[in-house]
């Protein structure tokens, strides 16, 4: 076992996070919140030329040939940054989209993105993508995205659009796309909102540990105070839990380990909260500051409540989890 | 980024659950107290003929020389077997590490053979009435007379003591020096004149801990690890001699107890319940299990920072944070599964409820961990 970072996995961190700094520097982050196009379509080439689109398809497929773990590590930073793509509803695809080739390679570079959608479900980036990939029990159809009659259903999140299919689209049907395939598309959802929930929280909780540091109270910076640092250890922790356990879930998805599957429902179970708990933590370091809408603080909060409310119930996944746990020999 | 096994360490998992299933005296879970002194004592004997005892120390010690990670697999092992730690814990994890590295070629050869095959126990006299989270506060006294330490004073908490042979006392030399040096650390015969032991029995009932009482009690100067007032740092040596490892001990027992607990939920109760069908009872079972594994691959991640760098890291005492606060959680559970029959005065599950508080006490109360972490991990100031 030698669970820390390999050289390659901490360059792949380095160069990615400079990136994104440069390209989505925090003093931004409100005005691409509140820009009503809400992201813009020329970072989905940038991305494409990174590798960061194909980066665990294999290499005979055109991609680079990284795995889950690596994309797990990208996805925590996009949470940080609120990267505004539809990049995790790409990266969830594709074990669907490869079985139309031309979706993967206009993917691979750069001209398309994609989202799996269900007749009047909530999706999170259905109004960002190119196309649709559209779930009818088995059935998978893949349809231009303009040709979708979508409604939108925008959060609180101005980083991330949400809509609704109103109706089933017509499209090619990818016959060769199995109940697997769909089944490793929401495990991969799981593992990568786990991911980018968990850069949220971390970036909460960096913005309120600066703050401890600097804001002076009754002569003395609030951190000194147990009440704040206690609060913020305990975040802290959380949030780091949940990162374990979420590079354990990619790693044991990666190895094809038994408990895989139960390891990602539980990693998104652990990071959702965490990152709730982390913004909230971190919104009362700030106390009345952190309540404007010029701090930025409330952008995360808002991916946080999202992640955690629209992608599914805490209490469904917890259900799942204990029917596998109380079966004989489940565990 | 790998959490499995190597090939190697596979293998030596493999053997290791083998022989525990044939061999490992097993703690009981349907009654209170420990197994008795000599099933355990002939149970150390058998672990440590079979080269378990000691695996992290050099060979030259009779260890194996083992890497953190194959002590992290005996330790995982042992608890996943429910098997009765070995009776000298205390030697080997703190009192034997602490000798390797302090002491002097005969006091290795005096003391360390007879800790692992558990002919000579170890006890720590560290705490005292009036010095616990601030250890430094001590004020147990050695003065020197001749080629004699003579201590008198008071400590607490020690577990064992009532069997051990030997005790490792952090004592106050320099009255005048700043706290963290004036301090000593003695190997103390525990038989000496003027060394008494009185069981103080925690609220279960069981006597798991003892009050050590010293007076006038002659320590021969040769038994001092470390030069005086060096007592403090030898002191850490003890204290982090298992950080890192032992987190996943205390993530393993979680995992034999959440399976004892579901076994349990399983089960109707006298009144025909199944607790399991109950939709709150599964999803607290389930969300355990969350909490465990996260805190079994935090664990995973520190051992290999710890065997890739030599240190933990900062945030290393947070898992025996978690630790006490799933098994607080899961004690209560526990109890609230088995119903009326709960908290009969003989009930496994009330034994294991009351014990879990001291999970947030022993071992760096959370006060002291949460300080920790916001100093260290955070960076925050001081709060104290």
């Amino acid at each position: 076992m030698d669970a820390t970072l390999t050289v390659d996995q901490r360059a792949l961190l380095d160069v990615a996070g400079g990136w994104l700094d440069d390209r989505f520097p925090f003093d931004g982050v409100g005005e691409r919140a509140d820009s009503p196009v809400g992201w813009d379509p020329e970072v989905w080439h940038e991305l494409a030329r990174l590798g960061w689109l194909g980066l665990d398809v294999s290499e005979d497929l055109g991609g680079s040939g990284a795995t889950l773990v690596e994309t797990v590590l990208l996805a925590e930073l996009t949470g940080r940054h609120l990267l505004p793509a539809p990049l995790v509803a790409t990266w969830s695809a594709i074990p669907v989209a490869r079985h139309d080739e031309q979706l993967l390679a206009g993917i691979l570079d750069g001209s398309r993105s994609v989202v799996l959608a269900r007749l009047e479900e909530t999706v999170a980036d259905l109004g960002a993508v190119t196309d649709v990939l559209f779930v009818d029990e088995d059935t998978v159809v893949l349809a231009p995205a303009e040709a979708c009659r979508v409604v939108d259903a925008p959060t609180v999140d101005g980083t991330r659009t949400r809509g609704r299919l109103e109706a089933a689209p017509v499209g090619r049907t990818l016959s060769s796309t199995t109940e697997d395939d769909l089944r490793r598309a929401q495990t991969r959802r799981s593992v990568l909102i786990a991911a980018e929930s968990v850069g949220v929280g971390q970036r909460c909780l960096d913005l309120a540990v600066d703050h401890a540091q600097q804001r002076q109270q009754f002569g003395r910076p609030i951190g000194s105070y147990q009440a704040i640092g206690f609060a913020l250890a305990d975040a802290h922790l959380a949030v780091d839990r949940a990162r374990s356990l979420t590079y354990w879930a990619a790693w044991q998805l990666v190895n094809g380990q038994p408990t895989a599957d139960q390891a990602a429902t539980g990693a998104h179970v652990c990071a959702v909260s965490a990152a709730v708990g982390a913004a909230e933590t971190s919104l009362q370091t700030f106390g009345g500051l952190g309540m404007t809408w010029d701090s930025p603080l409330h952008r995360w909060y808002k991916r946080a409540l999202v992640n955690q409310l629209t992608e599914g119930t805490a209490a469904s996944r917890l259900d799942t989890i204990a029917t596998w746990l109380l079966t004989e020999g489940g565990w | 980024m790998d959490f499995g096994d190597t090939s190697e360490e596979a293998a030596f998992r493999a053997e290791l659950r083998e022989w525990l299933s044939s061999n490992a005296l097993r703690m009981s879970t349907s009654h209170f107290g420990p197994p008795d002194v000599d099933a355990r004592r002939s149970w150390s004997v058998q672990l440590a003929a079979a080269g378990y005892a000691g695996l992290s120390w050099p060979a030259e010690h009779g260890g194996r020389g083992a890497s953190p990670k194959i002590d992290a697999i005996f330790l995982d092992e042992m608890a996943r077997a429910r098997a009765v730690p070995h009776l000298g814990v205390i030697g080997i994890g703190m009192a034997g590490p602490t000798i390797i590295h302090w002491g002097t070629e005969a006091q290795r050869a005096r003391y360390l053979p007879r800790i692992l095959d558990a002919s000579e126990i170890w006890c720590q006299g560290f705490s005292e009435p009036g010095a616990g989270s601030d250890l430094a506060g001590i004020t147990t006294r050695a003065v020197l007379d001749g080629d004699h330490w003579v201590v008198n004073g008071q400590k607490v908490w020690s577990s064992y003591a009532h069997l051990a042979d030997w005790c490792i006392l952090l004592v106050r030399t320099d009255p005048v020096a700043a706290r963290h040096q004036g301090l000593s650390f003695l190997l103390l015969d525990m038989r000496s004149p003027g060394v008494e032991v009185r069981p103080l029995p925690q609220l279960t009932g069981d006597p798991e801990f003892n009050e050590i009482f010293l007076t006038d009690v002659r320590v021969p100067r040769t038994s001092m690890l470390g030069e005086p007032g060096q007592g403090w740092s030898v002191a850490m040596t003890t204290l982090g001699a298992e950080r890192g490892t032992f987190a996943i001990s205390l993530v393993a027992s979680l995992e034999a107890h959440l399976r004892e607990v579901l076994d349990q939920a399983r089960r109707p109760r006298r009144d025909g319940v199944v607790p399991a069908e109950d939709v709150e009872v599964r999803r607290r079972l389930a969300r355990h299990w969350v909490d465990i594994q996260a805190l079994r691959a935090t664990a995973s991640r520190t051992l290999s920072r710890l065997a890739a760098t030599g240190d933990a890291g900062a945030d290393a005492p947070g898992i025996k944070l978690g630790w006490s606060q799933v098994a607080q959680q899961l004690t209560h559970l526990a109890l609230e599964i088995a119903g009326d029959d709960g908290l009969s005065p003989t009930s496994g599950s009330a034994y294991a409820k009351l014990r879990s508080r001291g999970n947030s006490i022993e071992m760096g109360t959370s006060e002291i961990v949460r300080g920790l972490i916001a100093e260290r991990a955070l960076g925050l100031p001081r709060s104290r």
